[in-house]
């Protein structure tokens, strides 16, 4: 698996191809890029499901704006943007999902088995998946308490509201499964 | 430094494997692809159909533009019937080659741009075999 970064000229010339309708270009492009949008999309839905609907669509909006997409443009962000709308999209038609997060029938368990709970996966499917979503779009993408209101058509302070009871649920599961100095050190340290 | 519980958070977060790809999905997407692609040519069709059919009835087809200068005063000597110009091949193929432009610059599919190739150059067949005779500049 290849790995892109912003404005790579690689992804330049393949989306150049792809508009020409090159097929071999449309899955050179899928094979860059789909991994990652794939883990992003099931870090914000949680479904595995749900995160393979969102790819499949996410490259489907891709191969149908190839003749608007600018040749300077980074795709990546532009894809996890397109992802982060669709899984936006598909928690705002479960309309219940948006009052959710802010009664406590919701923060029952969402699945996490006892072999999830000493890693971060464990942590999140401790969340409802509204606030999972909110949660890492806001402390691991950036998006601002505004564009996250006004992507899910709700105010600010709806935002911050369900961002501050997701952090503390994550943090309080934190303290449990790594008690002060028994902290694990993940792959990534390594 | 202290570390917080907001960076032991990030931490965690941050250090989260990427999960594998599912192998059956590209097959999945690719087979989308292919129905995207079909109601394109379908809908494009249709579209293309439609001109068509625009620049093969004459009468439908809008006048070429206004003239200028000395070759309005050339046109208003040999000034054509109403249907006759909305048959002129020239017009046509005005429209045709916006066309043309118009689909390289939304980047519509190879289907659709050698239909429209073909229907100009059936067009220039066609002018060829009625070249109208034109009044010559002196």
């Amino acid at each position: 698996m290849e790995h892109a970064g912003p404005g790579d000229t690689a992804d330049t010339d393949l989306v150049r191809r792809a508009r020409r309708g090159d097929h071999a270009a449309f899955e050179a492009l899928y094979r860059r890029h789909a991994r990652a949008v794939h883990g992003f999309a099931l870090r914000l839905c949680g479904d595995p499901a749900a995160a393979e609907d969102i790819v499949q669509d996410t490259f489907l909006k891709l191969f149908g704006f190839l003749g608007g997409f600018r040749d300077e443009a980074p795709l990546r962000p532009w894809l996890k943007r397109v992802a982060s709308n669709l899984a936006i999209d598909r928690l705002r038609r479960q309309r219940p999902h948006l009052d959710a997060p802010l009664e406590e029938a919701a923060w029952a368990d969402h699945g996490a088995g006892p072999d999830l709970h000493a890693e971060g996966e464990g942590l999140l499917r401790r969340l409802p998946p509204l606030v999972r979503t909110v949660v890492w779009l806001h402390e691991m993408e950036g998006w601002s308490h505004s564009e996250l209101a006004s992507r899910f058509g709700r105010s600010q302070s709806w935002s911050k509201s369900v961002l501050a009871r997701g952090l503390a649920r994550l943090r309080n599961h934190l303290d449990d499964t790594f008690p002060a100095g028994t902290e694990a050190h993940s792959d990534a340290d390594h | 430094m202290p570390i917080t519980d907001a960076d032991r958070l990030q931490h965690h977060l941050g250090a989260l494997p990427e999960p594998p790809l599912p192998a059956a999905l590209w097959p999945r997407v690719a087979r989308a692809r292919r129905r995207q692609l079909a109601r394109r040519r379908i809908a494009l069709g249709g579209g293309v159909a439609a001109l068509l059919a625009v620049l093969v009835l004459p009468g439908r087809l809008p006048g070429p533009g206004p003239l200028e200068g000395a070759d309005a005063a050339i046109a208003a000597a040999h000034t054509m019937p109403p249907r006759a110009a909305a048959a002129d091949p020239d017009a046509r193929l005005r429209i045709l080659d916006r066309e043309l432009q118009a689909a390289y610059h939304r980047g519509s599919g190879e289907a659709e741009i050698a239909q429209l190739w073909q229907a100009r150059a059936a067009l220039l067949r066609e002018r060829e075999r009625h070249a109208p005779v034109r009044p010559v500049r002196i």
